[in-house]
């Protein structure tokens, strides 16, 4: 206990030069489509210089690039289901656009958590969040024409419906393909202890559709569905918990400062499991109420259909930090 | 023990450490209420279903079909219908035929299919019959279904 005072007196140096050192290197640690130039070593003097805008301008389509990348990456499982194509021109069209806006804030939110800092520059990461908005709308239009799922003899409800369905796995996939193309990784958010707790929360939000948006809309979701009985139902749950437990644990949180080794069991069962597995079924939730898997089912069938699909969204919550 | 754990800390980055600045080895008031909701929710979740796997009495589905209007389109009619399934099991690839007679005679016979009618759900679909229904006896009955 003696040591308490000189530790915090330590980690308040630490800190504080680490805010020494952010001021002058905003730019350059900023992972952003257009100032990702200048490297851990850069300087705003270096930034300066005459080649500047030739540089920036490179690193911008490199960024542009990593961006397509990711896009395809996450969002081709579903650019290539016949059912999201379905999906594009029968779901309800409130549903669609509230998934479309309720998919901003998400970006926003997700190109804060993708950059270094730990301040929260909205304009930077909404521009980000648009850009990559925008990528994702782009992939989807290219992928979907050269596959002839749009053609320009099609009503443009079907043709923006298609488009629109697939815009936001793509662009999520456009964020996340700009950090780790870059070889970066997602981080939760560093700040007080209310604030890194919601961060965690957010990323298995994020690693939940990562996972669940490749298999909510297949046909199969449903049909495992009614082929399981409640019983094996329930069985589902007790192991989607259990792999959850063995991610938070034994890849996830252990060794951070958010779980310390002396944590009991059950205190990480409930803040992040228990937690991370909440989430997820709200998230399989609203994604099968989108996507019309909801409608005229009997209760027992929806919560049915929640559980299946949250096995896949559970293991991509508490995985996140691996896959995100 | 703080120790020990301060000098493996040093080993890492800046980040690791204000991060660990930040938060603590000691979950805030927050963290205990989104996990006590949390388990209220997965909890519910588990007692519904086996609520449903013990209550559960009818394996067998149970169809009704109910007629709720008829459209002329196009000089064809349209009889929207809705089919109910009010038991337990899930109904796969249902047959619905739909006949119109006249006393012994059958006029016209028409056929829709259901992927799935799930237990306690239910389901819309239109036969369209190129007479008027109106002129002759009506009749909408599930032929049959299989197994999920």
């Amino acid at each position: 206990m003696r040591k308490a005072p000189v530790r915090h007196q330590r980690r308040g140096q630490a800190f504080a030069s680490w805010n020494h050192r952010r001021v002058p290197a905003v730019v350059a640690e900023k992972p952003s489509w257009g100032s990702q130039v200048p490297k851990r070593s850069a300087t705003l003097a270096e930034a300066d210089a005459p080649g500047k805008n030739e540089a920036v301008n490179r690193q911008f389509f490199v960024g542009l690039a990593r961006g397509f990348g990711g896009a395809l990456i996450f969002a081709l499982p579903m650019l290539m289901t016949m059912e999201m194509w379905w999906l594009g021109f029968y779901v309800d069209r409130f549903r669609l656009a509230l998934l479309l806006i309720v998919n901003l804030p998400l970006l926003v939110l997700l190109s804060h958590h993708a950059g270094f800092e730990e301040t929260f520059e909205w304009r930077e990461d909404l521009r980000d969040a648009l850009i990559a908005y925008g990528i994702g709308i782009l992939a989807s239009a290219v992928v979907l024409t050269i596959f002839g799922i749009i053609r320009p003899t099609m009503p443009m409800d079907e043709i923006v419906g298609k488009i629109a369905i697939q815009s936001m796995p793509a662009s999520i996939g456009a964020l996340l393909g700009r950090t780790q193309l870059g070889g970066r990784k997602v981080e939760p958010q560093e700040g007080t202890k209310g604030e890194t707790y919601a961060s965690e929360l957010f990323l298995m939000a994020i690693g939940a559709l990562f996972l669940g948006l490749n298999v909510a809309p297949t046909e199969e979701m449903i049909l495992i569905s009614y082929k399981m009985t409640e019983w094996h139902a329930v069985l589902l749950i007790l192991l989607s918990l259990l792999l959850m437990h063995g991610f938070v644990y034994a890849v996830e949180f252990k060794g951070e400062s958010t779980l310390g080794p002396e944590t009991p069991w059950w205190s990480a069962f409930l803040r992040f499991t228990l937690a991370g597995y909440a989430i997820s079924i709200l998230v399989c939730l609203y994604v099968l109420w989108t996507f019309g898997r909801t409608d005229e089912q009997a209760a027992t069938q929806i919560v049915m259909s929640v559980i299946v699909l949250g096995f896949p969204a559970s293991l991509g919550a508490a995985a996140a930090r691996l896959i995100l | 023990m703080a120790n020990v754990k301060e000098d493996r800390k040093d080993g890492r980055n800046n980040r690791k450490e204000v991060r660990a600045n930040g938060t603590g080895a000691k979950p805030g008031p927050i963290e205990w209420i989104v996990g006590g909701i949390s388990a209220v929710i997965v909890l519910s979740v588990i007692l519904f279903l086996l609520y449903q796997a013990i209550s559960k009495e009818e394996v067998t589905p149970n169809l009704t079909i109910n007629i709720e209007q008829i459209q002329a389109t196009g000089g064809m009619y349209h009889v929207e219908f809705r089919i109910t399934n009010n038991g337990d099991a899930t109904a796969a690839g249902v047959l619905v035929q739909g006949r119109l007679r006249d006393g012994g005679q059958v006029v016209e016979e028409r056929e829709v299919t259901f992927d799935f009618v799930p237990g306690g759900s239910e389901a819309r679909a239109a036969l369209i019959f190129m007479n008027d229904p109106a002129d002759h006896d009506l009749e909408i009955v599930p032929s049959g279904y299989r197994e999920p």
